[in-house]
């Protein structure tokens, strides 16, 4: 029963179409977002060998095989795998309802999309085609799965809070149209394609589209949800999204590029800014990891903009020259590993105990079981697990980025990313395990309830 | 009937959940419970009505909701606390 007024109730559908509107019945079991966590996990570690195998081999060139083949573990392996994962939970938490036959879904696109990312990684680290032919064809099926069925539950549903999240569905399919053109060219090499224009393009989308408006998307309704702010204003909420994506698509009109930079670069220092500035207003000051991931990984956001925004000075500028050809891998990889990945390791570090507690409490209610049975979040991943976590990759991106002006720290660079993704797998397992041992735990309880009753 | 009050507002999920369940478990036989909050509680109200509770939403004086919870064998309590 309600008894709220009209204007209020109109509203309140609309600010709190989030996780706090979450239906436990939509939320589909544990295991699907979990298995996606942890091959992200690994896939991160992969990367990071990679780098410490190859070092600065890798960091000299953006284009060096060993490179390419790390970013790709990264993006596709990693951050597509975990935010895959997450949007089997925020879509239905936005869209008002489950994704339809979610584990059929999960158990087609997870193997499909490791098998494809290390199909792919491998025949962009050897030039192999028949490698790079079989990454498009596996990399086909998670698309051809995933996509119809988040962009389904997208489109049905008109709440504000969705606009990010199928404007980044549409980044999204772009960059994979961009990158099996490029993936195609590897194999089958055709004259003509302005390779270097293309791959800017792809990474374009990749980054600033799919990931930096996923994360928008998500930030507005988790900043204050998970870290008691104030809600993000109405003009953000309403122009920060499609300023993003209008801004990436003027990038490649002729003539209006250098508008579509301004766009885009201020929609994304907006949304940095605003999101910084509720972070310092919150209610409860007290250190957490994950505000420090959300810090950390905006001001690295906020940087690669402004970097990104140095295009506007011309080539010939002397912080360009000075920057030469590491501009680019400096700025991919202060976005995607120290921005992008930051947040991402800091959002694991509140949705993956956060969903476990869930888990278990609906557990705890299906089973008639006493709540004292229920374990704190703080017991499924403890707060010196969690800083580990963000603490680590805060250190690898460090050096990863110090890497692309060094490249003699590659190495380095890669040791300490297969440390950080180690933490995350091993904290991942941990708070799984912990999990599973809850839920026995709960049904014991019940049953000496049931038999005492 | 009495009203407890509880101001779940500052609390970080799923603390809220956590120590409504907790007050309603000691809820005495006359009272019913006010929670305050910053969000509409959603995923609480079908575990109210699992639960035996019933519930209305209303607009909170302090905070932006509150969700008035009382046993569904009890009458419904008044409108304000």
């Amino acid at each position: 029963m309600t008894d709220l007024p009209r204007p209020l109730g109109a509203a309140v559908a609309i600010e709190n179409v989030g996780i706090g509107a979450l239906g436990q019945d939509d939320l589909p079991p544990l295991h699907v977002p979990m298995r996606f966590f942890v091959t992200a996990a690994l896939f991160g570690l992969l990367a990071g060998a990679v780098w410490l195998v190859h070092g600065e081999a890798s960091f000299g060139d953006r284009y060096a095989p060993s490179m390419l083949a790390a970013v790709h573990l990264l993006t596709l392996g990693c951050y597509t795998m975990v935010m895959f994962g997450a949007l089997f939970q925020v879509v239905p938490v936005l869209g008002g309802g489950g994704l339809p036959r979610a584990r059929l879904v999960a158990a087609l696109v997870q193997p499909t999309l490791a098998a494809g990312a290390a199909s792919l990684a491998f025949g962009l680290s050897r030039g192999d085609r028949t490698a790079l032919l079989l990454a498009l064809l596996l990399l086909g099926i998670p698309f051809a799965v995933f996509v119809p069925a988040v962009g389904g539950n997208l489109l049905r549903r008109r709440s504000r809070a969705l606009r990010p999240l199928r404007l980044a569905m549409l980044c999204f399919v772009l960059t994979v149209g961009l990158g099996a053109t490029l993936a195609g060219a590897l194999a089958w090499p055709a004259a003509g394609l302005p390779f270097r224009t293309v791959t800017n393009q792809h990474a374009a989308a990749g980054g600033l589209g799919f990931a930096l408006l996923l994360i928008v998307g998500t930030s507005q309704q988790v900043v204050p949800m998970f870290h008691v702010t104030p809600t993000f204003s109405r003009a953000a909420m309403r122009f920060v999204a499609p300023g993003i994506a209008v801004g990436l698509g003027l990038q490649w009109l002729p003539g209006l590029s250098v508008v579509g930079t301004l766009v885009l670069v201020a929609a994304g220092l907006w949304h940095a800014g605003e999101t910084l500035w509720l972070l310092a207003a919150r209610r409860r000051r007290r250190k957490d990891p994950a505000v420090m991931a959300w810090q950390i990984g905006l001001a690295s956001v906020a940087a690669a903009l402004l970097l990104a925004a140095l295009d506007l000075l011309g080539p010939e500028a002397p912080v360009q020259l000075a920057l030469g050809a590491r501009r680019e891998l400096l700025l991919g990889l202060l976005f995607g590993f120290a921005g992008v990945g930051t947040i991402v390791s800091g959002m694991l570090t509140k949705i993956v105990p956060f969903l476990a507690f869930l888990h278990l409490q609906r557990r705890c209610l299906a089973a008639r079981a006493p709540f004292p049975v229920m374990p704190t979040m703080e017991a499924l991943l403890s707060r010196r697990m969690a800083s580990l976590q963000v603490v680590s990759h805060v250190v690898a991106a460090a050096l990863v980025v110090t890497a692309t002006l060094r490249p003699g720290l590659g190495g380095l660079a890669g040791a300490a990313t297969t440390a950080a993704f180690a933490v995350l797998g091993q904290n991942l397992v941990t708070a799984w395990a912990r999990h599973r041992r809850a839920a026995t735990a709960i049904d014991r309880a019940a049953g000496t309830a049931a038999a005492g009753a | 009937m009495r009203a407890r009050v509880l101001d779940t507002s500052g609390l970080e999920p799923p603390q809220p959940m956590q120590q409504v369940l907790v007050a309603l478990g000691e809820l005495a036989a006359d009272e019913y419970l006010v929670m305050q909050h910053r969000r509409e509680p959603l995923p609480l109200y079908p575990m109210l009505a699992r639960l035996g509770f019933c519930h209305r939403v209303r607009r909170g004086r302090t905070t932006t909701f509150e969700v008035v919870i009382w046993r569904a064998t009890d009458p419904e309590p008044p409108g304000s606390p």
